[in-house]
């Protein structure tokens, strides 16, 4: 079972809650992919127009609740808004993000690092998203980050694992749980990602902006099982030329002969 | 009096208190409110007075990846 930090977890599906129609339709997605582990931002409260809470179709006895940093540009305002974070949840998890390019929306690699190292000091157990640097991530892990995200793409990009050589090596060298965030875009990116032998992956813009996200919860969920078993039997080794899985000998009659040819 | 609520120039009666200001709002179940970039544990509500010039950020939890 997937572990980070104290914490176990049975599903290695983590779902993001933006960008969904109703707290009503999360409920059932939440529900649908079986996630333990659920983001949310932080944001001011429209004081004119309040809306539906999200924090009512949350099950915090299930679900860990994982407050993130979006909207940071820099270290001080992640380390700013995780405080705000922790207030709000009274809980130390939290998704560590520094993005201070809106185009991009790419990691800040020196600021993450800088804002992971004060919020472990501080108590957090902190997930920082990065770009998929094997190099950064070990550095993260060095400072006490419970885990890192490398990205397969960017943010909202439905893309998939465009990453997929640096995070082959963040996985080969990580004494920390690695969880691919940002870019899956299908249930074939998250199943890709976890037979490589990614520990979870992260996925929310998938959901959120199919036509039933209640139903690519449900796939996710399955992809995200079938990956994991997937790697836990071992794939077989790719070879660049044609082997047969059929038998070469015994063909049936003479005029068959060409059968055996090869 | 005017203060600033999240980002909203707002006239609020001389001697307000925190508490006093959070009765006007419908508000969700988990918030949190920064003073002047202090954040404010809600056992000081009742006791803390605003004064001219307050900046205050009423934060929650919204959707998000």
């Amino acid at each position: 079972m997937l572990k980070i930090a104290d914490t176990t977890f049975r599903s290695r599906l983590f779902l993001g809650t933006g960008k969904f129609g109703s707290t009503a339709i999360l409920k059932e997605v939440i529900e649908a992919s079986e996630s333990e582990m659920i983001t949310v931002a932080l944001r001011r409260v429209d004081l004119s127009n309040p809306k539906d809470d999200i924090m009512s179709v949350i099950d915090q006895d299930r679900c860990i609740f994982l407050p993130n940093t979006s909207g940071a540009r820099n270290s001080n305002e992640a380390i700013r808004l995780a405080r705000l974070a922790k207030a709000v949840s009274g809980s130390r998890w939290l998704k560590l993000e520094v993005t201070p390019d809106p185009r991009t929306l790419l990691p800040d690699p020196a600021e993450t690092l800088i804002a992971t190292k004060k919020l472990v000091e501080e108590g957090f157990i902190v997930l920082p998203y990065i770009n998929a640097d094997p190099i950064l991530a070990l550095r993260l892990q060095d400072v006490g980050a419970a885990a890192v995200m490398p990205l397969g793409s960017p943010i909202g990009t439905n893309q998939g694992i465009l990453t997929a050589f640096q995070i082959g090596i963040i996985i080969e060298q990580a004494s920390v749980p690695v969880v691919i965030d940002a870019g899956i875009g299908a249930p074939s990116h998250a199943a890709q990602a976890m037979e490589m032998g990614a520990d979870a992956v992260l996925v929310n813009t998938a959901v959120a902006s199919s036509k039933n996200p209640v139903a690519m919860a449900g796939a996710f969920a399955q992809a995200v099982r079938a990956g994991r078993t997937a790697y836990e039997a071992g794939l077989g080794g790719k070879s660049n030329q044609a082997r047969p899985s059929s038998p070469k000998n015994g063909a049936i009659t003479e005029d068959l002969s060409f059968l055996q040819r090869r | 009096m005017n203060v600033v609520i999240n980002g909203e120039k707002t006239e609020l009666s001389p001697q307000s208190t925190l508490a006093g200001l959070l009765e006007n709002y419908e508000l969700p179940q988990a918030f949190v409110i920064e003073l002047n970039g202090e954040i404010i544990a809600p056992e000081s509500y009742e006791s803390q007075s605003l004064k001219e010039g307050d900046t205050l950020e009423i934060i929650r939890f919204v959707g998000g990846g």
